[in-house]
Protein backbone atom coordinates (compact mmCIF):
# COMPACT_ATOMS: atom_id res chain seq x y z
CA UNK A 1 0.00 0.00 0.00
CA UNK A 2 2.83 2.46 0.68
CA UNK A 3 4.79 1.64 -2.23
CA UNK A 4 1.00 2.12 -4.08
CA UNK A 5 1.00 5.75 -2.57
CA UNK A 6 4.34 6.44 -2.76
CA UNK A 7 4.06 5.56 -6.68
CA UNK A 8 1.25 7.13 -7.35
CA UNK A 9 2.80 10.75 -5.50
CA UNK A 10 5.69 10.07 -7.79
CA UNK A 11 3.80 9.72 -11.07
CA UNK A 12 1.66 12.88 -10.42
CA UNK A 13 4.98 14.68 -10.07
CA UNK A 14 6.62 13.41 -12.91
CA UNK A 15 6.55 14.55 -16.21
CA UNK A 16 8.74 11.70 -17.63
CA UNK A 17 6.72 9.22 -16.40
CA UNK A 18 3.47 10.67 -17.74
CA UNK A 19 5.03 11.12 -21.11
CA UNK A 20 5.55 7.38 -21.06
CA UNK A 21 1.91 6.65 -20.45
CA UNK A 22 1.08 8.92 -23.49
CA UNK A 23 3.21 7.85 -25.58
CA UNK A 24 2.09 4.27 -28.05
CA UNK A 25 2.92 1.58 -26.10
CA UNK A 26 6.17 0.57 -27.38
CA UNK A 27 8.51 1.91 -29.96
CA UNK A 28 11.78 0.03 -31.07
CA UNK A 29 13.17 3.44 -32.16
CA UNK A 30 15.05 4.72 -29.05
CA UNK A 31 15.22 8.16 -28.49
CA UNK A 32 17.95 9.55 -25.89
CA UNK A 33 14.84 11.77 -24.66
CA UNK A 34 13.16 8.86 -23.34
CA UNK A 35 15.68 7.61 -21.43
CA UNK A 36 16.39 9.49 -17.88
CA UNK A 37 19.92 9.94 -17.27
CA UNK A 38 19.76 10.03 -13.48
CA UNK A 39 18.07 6.42 -13.97
CA UNK A 40 20.76 5.24 -16.50
CA UNK A 41 23.52 6.60 -14.01
CA UNK A 42 22.16 4.72 -11.38
CA UNK A 43 22.61 1.32 -13.25
CA UNK A 44 25.55 2.31 -14.10
CA UNK A 45 26.70 3.59 -10.35
CA UNK A 46 25.15 -0.31 -8.68
CA UNK A 47 27.51 -2.36 -11.61
CA UNK A 48 30.36 -0.35 -10.09
CA UNK A 49 29.60 -0.91 -6.52
CA UNK A 50 29.03 -4.44 -7.29
CA UNK A 51 32.56 -4.70 -9.17
CA UNK A 52 34.18 -3.01 -6.63
CA UNK A 53 33.69 -5.99 -4.30
CA UNK A 54 36.18 -8.57 -3.77
CA UNK A 55 33.26 -10.93 -2.24
CA UNK A 56 29.81 -11.04 -2.41
CA UNK A 57 27.45 -13.05 -0.60
CA UNK A 58 23.58 -12.50 -1.19
CA UNK A 59 20.26 -14.76 -0.79
CA UNK A 60 17.49 -13.97 -3.16
CA UNK A 61 13.95 -14.57 -3.02
CA UNK A 62 12.21 -15.34 -6.26
CA UNK A 63 9.36 -15.45 -7.56
CA UNK A 64 9.00 -16.77 -11.19
CA UNK A 65 6.25 -17.61 -13.88
CA UNK A 66 5.28 -20.18 -16.56
CA UNK A 67 2.85 -19.93 -19.34
CA UNK A 68 0.51 -22.84 -20.22
CA UNK A 69 -0.34 -22.91 -23.91
CA UNK A 70 -3.74 -21.81 -22.75
CA UNK A 71 -2.01 -19.15 -21.62
CA UNK A 72 -2.75 -19.85 -17.73
CA UNK A 73 0.19 -18.73 -15.64
CA UNK A 74 1.63 -20.73 -12.76
CA UNK A 75 3.83 -19.34 -9.91
CA UNK A 76 6.86 -20.65 -8.74
CA UNK A 77 8.55 -19.52 -5.59
CA UNK A 78 12.26 -20.21 -4.37
CA UNK A 79 15.44 -18.96 -3.53
CA UNK A 80 18.80 -18.56 -4.56
CA UNK A 81 21.79 -17.94 -2.52
CA UNK A 82 25.22 -16.59 -4.28
CA UNK A 83 28.74 -16.65 -3.03
CA UNK A 84 31.60 -15.07 -5.21
CA UNK A 85 34.99 -13.72 -4.63
CA UNK A 86 37.20 -12.43 -7.29
CA UNK A 87 38.24 -12.80 -9.95
CA UNK A 88 37.67 -16.93 -10.05
CA UNK A 89 35.14 -18.12 -7.63
CA UNK A 90 31.34 -18.57 -7.04
CA UNK A 91 28.98 -21.28 -5.83
CA UNK A 92 25.41 -20.30 -6.58
CA UNK A 93 22.44 -22.66 -4.98
CA UNK A 94 18.93 -22.57 -6.22
CA UNK A 95 16.10 -23.89 -4.78
CA UNK A 96 12.86 -23.61 -6.03
CA UNK A 97 9.45 -25.14 -5.75
CA UNK A 98 10.36 -27.35 -8.60
CA UNK A 99 14.19 -27.91 -9.11
CA UNK A 100 17.13 -27.29 -7.02
CA UNK A 101 20.58 -26.95 -8.80
CA UNK A 102 24.10 -26.30 -7.58
CA UNK A 103 26.60 -24.25 -9.74
CA UNK A 104 30.60 -24.22 -8.69
CA UNK A 105 33.36 -21.91 -10.69
CA UNK A 106 36.54 -22.96 -9.01
CA UNK A 107 38.79 -20.76 -11.57
CA UNK A 108 39.13 -24.17 -13.81
CA UNK A 109 36.03 -25.36 -14.60
CA UNK A 110 32.14 -24.41 -13.72
CA UNK A 111 29.76 -27.59 -12.67
CA UNK A 112 26.12 -28.05 -12.26
CA UNK A 113 24.88 -30.34 -10.41
CA UNK A 114 20.89 -31.53 -9.30
CA UNK A 115 21.21 -32.98 -5.55
CA UNK A 116 17.68 -34.71 -6.58
CA UNK A 117 18.76 -36.51 -9.14
CA UNK A 118 22.44 -36.81 -8.92
CA UNK A 119 23.98 -35.70 -11.76
CA UNK A 120 26.42 -32.90 -12.00
CA UNK A 121 28.42 -32.46 -15.30
CA UNK A 122 31.51 -29.77 -15.86
CA UNK A 123 32.77 -27.72 -18.84
CA UNK A 124 36.46 -25.99 -19.02
CA UNK A 125 35.58 -22.56 -18.04
CA UNK A 126 37.70 -19.34 -18.47
CA UNK A 127 39.90 -17.96 -15.45
CA UNK A 128 37.31 -15.20 -14.72
CA UNK A 129 33.87 -15.40 -13.03
CA UNK A 130 32.69 -12.48 -15.84
CA UNK A 131 34.09 -14.46 -18.93
CA UNK A 132 32.63 -17.73 -17.49
CA UNK A 133 29.18 -16.55 -17.10
CA UNK A 134 29.62 -14.91 -20.91
CA UNK A 135 30.44 -18.86 -22.32
CA UNK A 136 27.50 -20.53 -19.83
CA UNK A 137 25.41 -18.33 -21.11
CA UNK A 138 26.44 -17.96 -25.15
CA UNK A 139 27.53 -22.00 -25.34
CA UNK A 140 25.85 -23.72 -22.57
CA UNK A 141 22.23 -21.46 -22.70
CA UNK A 142 22.84 -22.04 -19.12
CA UNK A 143 21.41 -19.11 -16.60
CA UNK A 144 23.22 -17.90 -13.44
CA UNK A 145 21.18 -15.47 -11.26
CA UNK A 146 22.19 -12.29 -10.92
CA UNK A 147 24.90 -12.39 -13.79
CA UNK A 148 23.89 -9.47 -15.55
CA UNK A 149 24.29 -6.94 -12.84
CA UNK A 150 27.53 -6.88 -12.63
CA UNK A 151 27.97 -5.64 -16.57
CA UNK A 152 26.33 -2.39 -16.02
CA UNK A 153 28.53 0.47 -16.84
CA UNK A 154 30.88 -1.62 -18.51
CA UNK A 155 29.15 -3.44 -21.40
CA UNK A 156 27.26 -0.02 -23.39
CA UNK A 157 25.32 -2.13 -25.39
CA UNK A 158 23.17 -2.74 -22.34
CA UNK A 159 22.70 0.75 -22.05
CA UNK A 160 21.71 0.89 -25.90
CA UNK A 161 19.39 -1.63 -25.31
CA UNK A 162 17.10 -0.11 -23.57
CA UNK A 163 14.52 2.72 -25.44
CA UNK A 164 12.77 3.75 -21.76
CA UNK A 165 14.26 4.27 -18.24
CA UNK A 166 12.56 6.36 -16.09
CA UNK A 167 12.87 7.01 -12.32
CA UNK A 168 9.28 6.07 -10.35
CA UNK A 169 10.10 6.83 -6.81
CA UNK A 170 11.43 5.75 -3.59
CA UNK A 171 10.03 2.33 -2.13
CA UNK A 172 11.15 1.21 1.37
CA UNK A 173 12.66 -2.67 0.40
CA UNK A 174 13.48 -5.04 3.24
CA UNK A 175 13.70 -1.68 5.79
CA UNK A 176 16.27 -0.58 2.94
CA UNK A 177 15.44 3.22 0.98
CA UNK A 178 15.77 1.68 -2.52
CA UNK A 179 15.30 3.83 -5.52
CA UNK A 180 12.76 2.65 -8.01
CA UNK A 181 13.52 2.52 -11.50
CA UNK A 182 11.39 1.21 -14.84
CA UNK A 183 12.79 0.39 -17.93
CA UNK A 184 11.88 -0.98 -21.69
CA UNK A 185 13.68 -2.69 -24.23
CA UNK A 186 13.07 -4.92 -26.85
CA UNK A 187 10.53 -8.07 -25.86
CA UNK A 188 11.11 -6.97 -21.91
CA UNK A 189 10.21 -4.30 -19.40
CA UNK A 190 11.79 -4.63 -16.14
CA UNK A 191 12.15 -2.19 -12.62
CA UNK A 192 14.63 -2.32 -10.52
CA UNK A 193 15.13 -0.79 -6.77
CA UNK A 194 18.72 0.40 -6.24
CA UNK A 195 19.52 1.19 -2.32
CA UNK A 196 20.04 4.86 -1.62
CA UNK A 197 23.18 6.10 -0.25
CA UNK A 198 26.73 5.53 -0.26
CA UNK A 199 26.33 1.69 -1.45
CA UNK A 200 23.96 1.20 -4.08
CA UNK A 201 23.59 -2.71 -4.53
CA UNK A 202 20.14 -3.97 -6.43
CA UNK A 203 17.25 -4.28 -3.75
CA UNK A 204 15.13 -5.62 -5.93
CA UNK A 205 14.57 -6.94 -9.47
CA UNK A 206 11.46 -7.44 -11.72
CA UNK A 207 11.65 -8.66 -15.12
CA UNK A 208 8.14 -9.18 -16.90
CA UNK A 209 8.89 -11.03 -20.62
CA UNK A 210 6.89 -9.01 -23.68
CA UNK A 211 7.80 -12.14 -25.79
CA UNK A 212 4.64 -13.39 -24.25
CA UNK A 213 1.18 -11.73 -24.27
CA UNK A 214 0.98 -13.33 -21.05
CA UNK A 215 3.80 -11.88 -19.87
CA UNK A 216 5.49 -13.70 -17.42
CA UNK A 217 7.38 -12.23 -14.82
CA UNK A 218 10.38 -13.06 -12.64
CA UNK A 219 10.74 -11.05 -9.12
CA UNK A 220 14.08 -11.25 -6.78
CA UNK A 221 14.45 -9.76 -3.87
CA UNK A 222 17.67 -8.90 -2.68
CA UNK A 223 18.92 -9.82 1.08
CA UNK A 224 22.87 -8.71 0.92
CA UNK A 225 25.04 -10.31 3.63
CA UNK A 226 28.72 -9.60 4.57
CA UNK A 227 31.18 -12.36 3.28
CA UNK A 228 32.63 -14.37 5.52
CA UNK A 229 36.41 -15.10 4.35
CA UNK A 230 36.13 -17.82 1.31
CA UNK A 231 38.62 -20.56 0.95
CA UNK A 232 39.15 -21.26 -3.31
CA UNK A 233 38.64 -24.88 -2.31
CA UNK A 234 35.23 -24.30 -0.83
CA UNK A 235 34.47 -23.17 -4.83
CA UNK A 236 35.49 -26.61 -5.99
CA UNK A 237 32.67 -29.12 -6.55
CA UNK A 238 33.53 -32.58 -4.79
CA UNK A 239 30.99 -35.10 -6.02
CA UNK A 240 28.73 -37.05 -3.25
CA UNK A 241 28.39 -40.76 -3.45
CA UNK A 242 26.05 -41.93 -5.87
CA UNK A 243 26.48 -39.27 -7.75
CA UNK A 244 26.90 -39.31 -12.17
CA UNK A 245 28.93 -37.55 -14.12
CA UNK A 246 26.83 -36.18 -17.23
CA UNK A 247 27.42 -34.08 -19.76
CA UNK A 248 26.73 -30.69 -21.73
CA UNK A 249 24.30 -31.26 -24.65
CA UNK A 250 26.71 -28.84 -26.77
CA UNK A 251 29.56 -31.18 -25.82
CA UNK A 252 27.92 -33.96 -26.30
CA UNK A 253 27.11 -33.00 -30.02
CA UNK A 254 30.63 -31.25 -30.45
CA UNK A 255 31.99 -35.48 -29.76
CA UNK A 256 29.55 -36.67 -32.19
CA UNK A 257 30.81 -34.36 -34.68
CA UNK A 258 34.19 -35.14 -33.93
CA UNK A 259 34.01 -38.80 -34.07
CA UNK A 260 32.17 -38.22 -37.60
CA UNK A 261 28.60 -40.09 -36.66
CA UNK B 1 -3.64 -40.02 3.97
CA UNK B 2 -4.92 -43.87 2.82
CA UNK B 3 -7.61 -42.02 0.39
CA UNK B 4 -4.20 -39.74 -1.14
CA UNK B 5 -2.50 -42.59 -1.72
CA UNK B 6 -5.37 -44.42 -3.49
CA UNK B 7 -6.37 -40.87 -5.94
CA UNK B 8 -2.70 -40.94 -6.44
CA UNK B 9 -2.18 -44.53 -7.76
CA UNK B 10 -5.48 -44.30 -9.50
CA UNK B 11 -4.03 -41.22 -11.19
CA UNK B 12 -0.43 -42.69 -11.81
CA UNK B 13 -2.42 -45.91 -13.78
CA UNK B 14 -4.67 -43.11 -16.02
CA UNK B 15 -1.61 -41.64 -16.60
CA UNK B 16 0.06 -44.93 -17.79
CA UNK B 17 -2.85 -45.67 -20.47
CA UNK B 18 -3.08 -41.46 -21.32
CA UNK B 19 0.65 -41.61 -21.74
CA UNK B 20 0.00 -44.99 -24.45
CA UNK B 21 -2.96 -43.44 -26.06
CA UNK B 22 -0.86 -40.39 -26.72
CA UNK B 23 2.19 -41.49 -28.24
CA UNK B 24 2.55 -39.68 -30.96
CA UNK B 25 1.79 -36.31 -29.69
CA UNK B 26 3.57 -36.96 -26.41
CA UNK B 27 6.91 -38.06 -28.70
CA UNK B 28 6.44 -34.86 -30.41
CA UNK B 29 6.14 -32.44 -27.21
CA UNK B 30 9.09 -34.24 -25.92
CA UNK B 31 10.97 -33.56 -29.42
CA UNK B 32 10.19 -30.06 -28.57
CA UNK B 33 11.50 -30.17 -25.73
CA UNK B 34 8.58 -28.13 -24.12
CA UNK B 35 7.05 -29.64 -20.57
CA UNK B 36 3.61 -30.91 -20.55
CA UNK B 37 1.43 -30.92 -17.29
CA UNK B 38 -1.71 -32.11 -16.03
CA UNK B 39 -1.64 -35.50 -17.08
CA UNK B 40 -1.73 -36.80 -13.56
CA UNK B 41 -4.70 -35.24 -13.21
CA UNK B 42 -6.03 -38.02 -15.38
CA UNK B 43 -7.48 -36.04 -17.84
CA UNK B 44 -6.76 -33.35 -20.40
CA UNK B 45 -5.28 -35.86 -23.80
CA UNK B 46 -2.17 -35.66 -23.19
CA UNK B 47 -1.62 -32.37 -20.52
CA UNK B 48 -0.97 -28.79 -21.31
CA UNK B 49 2.52 -27.96 -22.69
CA UNK B 50 4.43 -24.41 -20.99
CA UNK B 51 4.49 -22.44 -24.04
CA UNK B 52 7.67 -19.65 -22.28
CA UNK B 53 8.65 -18.64 -19.02
CA UNK B 54 10.04 -15.61 -17.18
CA UNK B 55 13.85 -15.32 -17.20
CA UNK B 56 15.91 -14.19 -14.05
CA UNK B 57 18.14 -12.33 -16.20
CA UNK B 58 17.18 -9.35 -18.22
CA UNK B 59 19.34 -9.88 -21.12
CA UNK B 60 19.25 -13.78 -21.27
CA UNK B 61 18.76 -14.56 -24.94
CA UNK B 62 17.60 -18.28 -24.22
CA UNK B 63 14.45 -17.00 -22.53
CA UNK B 64 11.74 -18.77 -24.06
CA UNK B 65 13.81 -21.49 -25.59
CA UNK B 66 12.91 -24.39 -23.83
CA UNK B 67 16.36 -25.82 -24.02
CA UNK B 68 18.04 -23.29 -22.16
CA UNK B 69 15.66 -22.63 -19.41
CA UNK B 70 16.54 -23.05 -16.17
CA UNK B 71 13.18 -23.85 -14.43
CA UNK B 72 12.01 -26.41 -15.98
CA UNK B 73 12.82 -30.38 -15.30
CA UNK B 74 11.10 -33.03 -15.25
CA UNK B 75 13.82 -36.36 -16.13
CA UNK B 76 13.60 -37.85 -12.43
CA UNK B 77 15.51 -40.58 -12.36
CA UNK B 78 16.26 -41.17 -8.88
CA UNK B 79 15.16 -45.04 -9.26
CA UNK B 80 17.30 -45.73 -12.59
CA UNK B 81 20.43 -45.26 -10.48
CA UNK B 82 20.37 -47.73 -7.58
CA UNK B 83 23.68 -48.96 -8.35
CA UNK B 84 25.05 -51.44 -10.47
CA UNK B 85 23.23 -52.63 -13.57
CA UNK B 86 19.50 -52.53 -12.21
CA UNK B 87 16.21 -53.08 -14.21
CA UNK B 88 14.06 -50.40 -14.60
CA UNK B 89 10.69 -51.97 -14.61
CA UNK B 90 8.14 -49.28 -15.82
CA UNK B 91 5.06 -50.84 -14.16
CA UNK B 92 7.03 -51.44 -10.89
CA UNK B 93 7.76 -47.78 -10.69
CA UNK B 94 4.28 -46.82 -12.00
CA UNK B 95 2.39 -49.12 -8.84
CA UNK B 96 5.09 -47.65 -6.40
CA UNK B 97 4.08 -44.43 -7.06
CA UNK B 98 7.49 -43.22 -5.40
CA UNK B 99 7.32 -40.18 -7.63
CA UNK B 100 3.89 -38.57 -8.11
CA UNK B 101 3.09 -36.63 -5.66
CA UNK B 102 -0.92 -36.00 -4.99
CA UNK B 103 0.24 -32.34 -3.86
CA UNK B 104 1.77 -31.24 -6.90
CA UNK B 105 -0.85 -32.21 -9.15
CA UNK B 106 1.57 -30.15 -11.57
CA UNK B 107 4.87 -31.57 -10.86
CA UNK B 108 7.16 -31.32 -13.46
CA UNK B 109 10.37 -30.57 -11.14
CA UNK B 110 12.56 -32.75 -10.34
CA UNK B 111 10.57 -35.38 -8.15
CA UNK B 112 8.65 -36.30 -10.99
CA UNK B 113 9.41 -39.52 -12.64
CA UNK B 114 10.13 -40.05 -16.33
CA UNK B 115 8.24 -43.36 -16.85
CA UNK B 116 4.79 -42.56 -15.62
CA UNK B 117 4.54 -40.36 -18.69
CA UNK B 118 7.48 -41.76 -20.80
CA UNK B 119 7.13 -41.10 -24.50
CA UNK B 120 7.25 -44.78 -25.34
CA UNK B 121 6.97 -44.32 -29.06
CA UNK B 122 10.70 -44.48 -29.28
CA UNK B 123 10.11 -48.15 -28.11
CA UNK B 124 7.99 -48.87 -30.74
CA UNK B 125 10.01 -47.89 -33.94
CA UNK B 126 14.24 -46.55 -32.96
CA UNK B 127 14.60 -43.28 -31.95
CA UNK B 128 16.62 -40.98 -34.31
CA UNK B 129 20.05 -40.26 -33.24
CA UNK B 130 20.38 -36.67 -31.66
CA UNK B 131 17.05 -36.25 -30.86
CA UNK B 132 15.94 -35.34 -27.12
CA UNK B 133 13.46 -36.69 -24.84
CA UNK B 134 12.04 -34.82 -21.61
CA UNK B 135 11.92 -38.62 -20.49
CA UNK B 136 13.24 -42.01 -21.31
CA UNK B 137 10.49 -44.74 -22.65
CA UNK B 138 10.03 -47.82 -21.02
CA UNK B 139 11.78 -50.86 -19.96
CA UNK B 140 15.00 -49.08 -20.03
CA UNK B 141 18.66 -50.16 -18.65
CA UNK B 142 21.53 -48.39 -17.42
CA UNK B 143 24.41 -49.57 -18.27
CA UNK B 144 28.11 -48.23 -17.87
CA UNK B 145 30.73 -47.29 -20.28
CA UNK B 146 33.85 -46.01 -18.10
CA UNK B 147 32.35 -43.60 -15.64
CA UNK B 148 29.34 -42.70 -18.36
CA UNK B 149 26.06 -43.78 -17.85
CA UNK B 150 24.05 -44.92 -20.54
CA UNK B 151 20.12 -46.32 -20.95
CA UNK B 152 19.16 -49.23 -23.10
CA UNK B 153 15.87 -48.93 -23.92
CA UNK B 154 14.64 -51.46 -26.54
CA UNK B 155 16.95 -50.73 -29.70
CA UNK B 156 17.92 -47.41 -28.50
CA UNK B 157 20.61 -45.67 -26.70
CA UNK B 158 19.80 -42.85 -24.27
CA UNK B 159 22.46 -40.41 -22.64
CA UNK B 160 21.52 -37.66 -20.35
CA UNK B 161 22.40 -34.00 -20.87
CA UNK B 162 22.30 -30.95 -19.51
CA UNK B 163 20.47 -28.51 -22.50
CA UNK B 164 20.75 -25.22 -20.09
CA UNK B 165 19.96 -26.63 -16.79
CA UNK B 166 17.34 -29.39 -17.69
CA UNK B 167 18.25 -32.48 -17.80
CA UNK B 168 17.39 -34.02 -21.32
CA UNK B 169 17.48 -38.15 -22.57
CA UNK B 170 19.81 -37.68 -26.17
CA UNK B 171 19.25 -40.64 -28.26
CA UNK B 172 22.88 -41.74 -29.29
CA UNK B 173 24.70 -44.53 -31.30
CA UNK B 174 25.14 -47.83 -29.17
CA UNK B 175 28.27 -47.24 -26.93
Amino acid sequence: MKGFYLLSVAMAFMPIAGAAIAAPAYSSLAQASDRDPEAMQALDRMGEALRKRTAIEVRADITSEEVLTTGQKLQHGGSTHIVARTPNGFQVTIRTDRHQRDIYYDGRKLTLFAPSLGYYASFAAPSTIRETLQVAADKYGLEIPLADMFAWGLDPQLQTRITSAIRVGSDAVNGQNCAHYAMRQAQVDWQIWIREGSDPLPCKLVITSRADPAMPQHTAVYTWIDPKPMETSSFTFTPPAGAHEIVFAPDLAAQAIKRGK
Amino acid sequence: MNRTKSISRSIALVSSVLALATLTAAEAMAQRGGGRVGLSRGGGGGGMQVRSRSSSNINFQGNNRSASTRDFNRGGTRDFNRGGNNNVNRNVNINRNVDIDIDNHYDWGDRYHPVARAAAAAVVTAAIVGSYYRYLPSNCVSVYRGTVIYYQCGSSWYQPAYSGSSVQYIVVNAP
